[in-house]
């Protein structure tokens, strides 16, 4: 009898174990936002920057910044995407306002409010349309494993998705210049709008 | 007509065709067997390849073994710049994707921080 109950328990302990095991891919599947809908936005958009990353074409990109042994920044990035499982970004920026509709946001937000999301920043400004939200979520073991970005403002709408354990503080204290266009414009971006304000602080003085 | 039987006898007698013809009839011959003589070097030429591949198996090997060694080096240098060209590619995309990733989640920790900034 007391075997019968011992082998009982082990069954189970085994059943946990394999329940626990099959559940952590599934969750970190979960992480993974459909964003098909947003393509349509690709012909308004004056600039357009879409990422699909996973599998292979994930550890590829490990390999190869592995090889800039030489490049401090490589290896930051390479450290944060070493376990991840799927990078998808979609930035959209437009010329004009409003060129997205409260629905394309509305279906990511709705995926967002799937269990296992949770929001942790949110900035709504909507006398400027403007709306930040940030999501994460959470494994079994209260492991981040996958994090939203959702940027909504009136001339841009930017996705960001990643799936697999990610360091938020890592990712935000990147700070190279990652040898890409962009860093270029942001900056550009940036130095122009300082002197727009320079400019209207001057008008109105 | 009516032939007596001397005439007959006589225009079938034996005559000799004389020292030209014999001549003639010579070089004749002789022409025919040097044309001969070249007809039959050009299939020995023909004959003589496929002799030497069946005599000559290494050279053969050896040939078969640098086209077979110099395709596959070929393909895997085709295979390995296409492979550096997607890894470039997707390293580019890793860098683009965290590059507007830190962008993005500074901006919204730095309006979460100063909600007035911009």
């Amino acid at each position: 009898m007391k075997t019968m109950a011992r082998s009982k328990e082990l069954f189970a302990a085994f059943l946990g174990v394999l329940l626990c095991c099959l559940a952590a891919p599934t969750q970190a599947q979960n992480a993974r936002l459909k964003l098909e809908h947003l393509e349509k936005l690709g012909s308004k958009a004056a600039e357009v920057n879409n990422v699909t990353l996973d599998g292979d074409m994930l550890q590829l990109a490990v390999k190869f910044l592995d090889m800039d042994k030489d490049d401090p920044e490589a290896a930051q990035v390479k450290d944060i995407i070493k376990k991840l499982k799927g990078i998808y970004v979609k930035n959209f920026e437009f010329d004009e306002p409003n060129q997205y509709s409260t629905a394309d946001v509305e279906e990511i937000r709705a995926q967002l409010a799937a269990p296992g999301w949770s929001k942790i920043i949110e900035n709504r400004d909507k006398r400027n349309a403007k709306n930040n939200e940030i999501y994460v979520m959470k494994d079994a073991s209260n492991n981040i494993a996958g994090i939203a970005i959702l940027v909504a403002e009136p001339k841009e709408l930017t996705v960001v998705n990643i799936v697999g354990p990610v360091d938020l503080d890592k990712l935000s204290a990147l700070s190279g210049k990652f040898g890409i266009p962009g860093e270029k414009k942001d900056k550009d971006r940036e130095q122009h709008k300082k002197k727009a304000s320079a400019e209207n602080s001057d008008e109105e003085g | 007509m009516h032939f007596s039987d001397d005439e007959l006898r006589e225009a079938l007698r034996r005559k000799d065709p004389g020292e030209a013809f014999t001549q003639k009839v010579t070089a004749r011959v002789a022409q025919q067997q040097a044309g001969g003589v070249t007809r039959s070097s050009a299939g020995t030429r023909f004959r003589g390849f496929w002799h030497l591949l069946g005599l000559r198996p290494v050279l053969v090997g050896t040939i078969v073994a640098v086209l077979a060694v110099g395709g596959s080096l070929g393909m895997m240098k085709y295979r390995q710049a296409q492979e550096a060209r997607a890894g470039e590619a997707a390293k580019r995309q890793a860098l683009l994707a965290l590059h507007i990733t830190n962008a993005k989640l500074n901006h919204v920790f730095e309006r979460a921080k100063n909600p007035q900034s911009e």
